[in-house]
């Protein structure tokens, strides 16, 4: 199926989100509140026009395995963890990311 | 269904399997068993502060030990159990009920596992360090999560973790809402998405748009904590509050509307009947997604620093797409064939206790009622009511229905049933006492109290009660290890229910399908199938 049904059900929900939080506007409000809101329906928008440009490949390689993914999920906790362990955590992590980058564009391209 | 390269490789087995397979039904199941674990582990420590708080004195551990001990149950069953079990749920049967061969980006569905498993770890990790873990409540508030209000490492693991866990169930989300949007099956239109599959989508919208705010929440605070100012002032504090709670709120509904879902296609299924205004359904969890992204002020009510009368507004305006929810389970069930199995059990028992949940949530949506029970004990009542009281049994309504599809094999009714008696005992004797307590004005996250309060007996009751939900567990368990050990097998459809996951079979191949799909022509192509070879009335067919 295309996305365009989708992309409609989603387009209302981010009219929703974009009407209340223009009630919002009629009320006391602050910086964080209006940015948080802005970035969610933004967000959304983004997924509308993911939603239009979609459609259902007819074949595609599906993975059986990825150990890229398991790296690159290792480089990120310890990039997160650098800011609170130590900067060894966080060179470490760098490192792993360039090799699960480059482990899953090998697997990609298998 | 898609078209997919099958590759050569076997399936994988064993640990290679569980640390690198990326089929969506291995990597749900995994989900599942690791936020049961986390669950397990967080229901402990919940048995030990129910026993520490049944009589007046310090008994099991220090007023810092307790500190932990609240901070790291609440954190593990909101981001580590209640959250990724849902998800895990959706990553599951998503793609099986919108007739896909694979989830969107299996790739990515992988790393959001691992995240939100490492995330846990390092979490609870905390507990291994000299001051011991985050001790600052599930919200982490500011200044008193700042390094001064809790130092050590563990405060610093702990925002690691949940911003780990955090990160990776937005990955399980955005990997399940691609494949809602671009994998559906010929004929699979928007309204003809199960219900399942309708709530899981405004669950993995939910996510995507108000999980981020934590994560940047948790990055403040992670740098605040290490010298930078973020969060200065009064205004700070309120700013991380603002932040924090955007994610807060409409979290707790990425904790409802999957087992509203689950639940409504439980009771549809084993009513015999097609759900009661599937339309009003669809367009109400839309709604009620939407409303339960603006309320999220009304747990700022006492800061001064919200518009009461907004979120006051919003908050009060929830029970009405609550209300359509209750009327399409109430709806379906008039005149169906009703089986009393234990998934229906389950399914009837989410809407009653979650009532209890949603009923007090409008009283303390009101402002004046909010300052007065406010951090008390009415607090803690009412939400657990509805995580707890509510969720987990539309946890379990999906679990005992789905169960002989993932596993093949039928868990044992009279233990199943046991299960939900003394589970419905249990949770009500914990948290219906504490209405009262709070009332009589306990605060919430105290360690102890004075027997002068009067506050003894109703303390041993909730723990009592809390020992009852703990054998309610182990009678699962139970069940689960018997089920196990003597399997009765299931068949594809032992429900003789409605969704294409029941087409084919338990558990389903690599690849979900093996036959072609029955002709969609309805959000129930199994009914459909079943009363056109009965040769009831005229094929049904639903506009597109």
């Amino acid at each position: 199926m295309s996305g365009r049904g989708a992309a409609g059900a989603i387009a209302l929900w981010a009219l929703f989100n974009a009407l209340l939080a223009a009630l919002l506007l009629g009320f006391r409000n602050n910086l964080v509140q209006m940015l948080s809101w802005v970035a969610a329906v933004a967000t959304l928008l983004v997924i509308v026009v993911l939603a239009l440009r979609s459609a259902d490949p007819r074949a595609r390689r599906l993975p059986e395995a990825s150990a890229g993914a398991l790296i690159l999920a290792i480089a990120v906790t310890l990039l997160a963890l650098g800011a609170g362990v130590g900067l060894w955590a966080a060179l470490i992590g760098a490192g792993l990311a360039v090799i699960a980058l480059v482990v899953l564009g090998r697997e990609a391209r298998e | 269904m898609s078209v997919a390269v099958r590759t050569p490789t076997a399936s994988l087995r064993g640990l290679t399997g569980y640390a690198l397979g990326t089929d969506h039904k291995s990597v749900a199941v995994r989900t599942f068993c690791t936020a049961f674990g986390f669950f397990l582990a967080g229901g402990l420590l919940a048995v030990l502060m129910r026993t520490e708080l049944a009589r007046p004195g310090m008994q099991l551990t220090s007023r810092a030990g307790y500190d932990q001990l609240f901070t790291m149950h609440g954190s593990t069953m909101i981001y580590f159990f209640v959250t990724p079990v849902a998800l895990s749920l959706g990553t599951y049967l998503v793609p099986l009920q919108v007739g896909a061969a694979e989830i969107a980006a299996p790739r990515v569905n992988l790393v959001g596992f691992w995240l939100f498993v490492l995330g846990g770890l390092i979490a609870w990790s905390g507990f291994l360090t000299r001051n011991g873990a985050g001790a600052a409540a599930w919200t982490a508030e500011f200044p008193q999560s700042g390094s001064t209000g809790t130092p050590g490492e563990g405060m610093d693991l702990w925002i690691s973790g949940v911003a780990l866990g955090v990160l990776g169930t937005m990955l399980l989300a955005g990997c399940m809402l691609a494949t809602i949007v671009g994998r559906r099956a010929p004929g699979m239109t928007m309204l003809r998405l199960p219900v399942f599959s309708w709530a899981m989508l405004v669950t993995c919208l939910m996510v995507v748009t108000s999980f981020p705010a934590l994560i940047v929440a948790m990055g403040g605070l992670l740098l605040e904590r290490h010298g930078v100012s973020v969060y200065p002032g009064a205004y700070g504090a309120a700013a991380y509050q603002d932040l924090f709670w955007f994610y807060g709120h409409p979290v707790v509904y990425v904790m409802f509307f999957p087992f509203v879902g689950a639940a409504l296609q439980v009771i549809a299924a084993l009513s015999r009947r097609r759900l009661f205004g599937y339309k009003g359904v669809a367009l109400s969890l839309l709604l009620f997604a939407a409303l339960s992204m603006s309320v999220w002020g009304h747990h700022m009510f006492t800061t001064g620093q919200v518009s009461n009368d907004y979120f006051s507004l919003t908050s009060t305006a929830l029970a009405v797409p609550a209300g359509l929810e209750y009327v399409a389970a109430v709806g379906t069930l008039i005149g169906g064939a009703i089986l009393l199995r234990t998934p229906m059990l389950f399914a009837i028992g989410f809407f009653v206790q979650f009532l209890l949940g949603g009923l007090s949530g409008i009283y303390v949506a009101s402002p004046p009622l909010d300052y007065h029970v406010h951090d008390s004990y009415v607090v803690v009542a009412h939400f657990h009511y509805t995580l707890l009281a509510g969720s987990v049994f539309g946890l379990f309504a999906a679990v005992y229905f789905w169960w002989p599809k993932v596993t093949g094999f039928m868990l044992r009714e009279g233990l199943g049933k046991l299960h939900f008696w003394i589970f419905v005992v249990g949770t009500n004797l914990t948290f219906l006492p504490q209405f009262f307590l709070g009332y009589d004005g306990m605060p919430r996250r105290i360690a102890d109290y004075s027997p002068a309060n009067g506050w003894t007996t109703l303390n041993e009751l909730s723990t009592l009660g809390s020992y009852i939900v703990a054998l309610s567990v182990v009678v699962f368990l139970v069940n689960v290890a018997v089920s196990w050990l003597v399997p009765r097998e299931a068949g594809p459809d032992p429900w003789e229910a409605q969704t294409l996951e029941w087409a084919t079979t338990s558990p389903p191949p690599r690849y979900n399908f093996e036959a072609a799909l029955p002709a969609i022509r309805s959000a129930e192509p199994l009914l459909d199938l079943r009363e056109s070879l009965a040769g009831v009335g005229a094929p049904r067919e639903e506009p597109a």
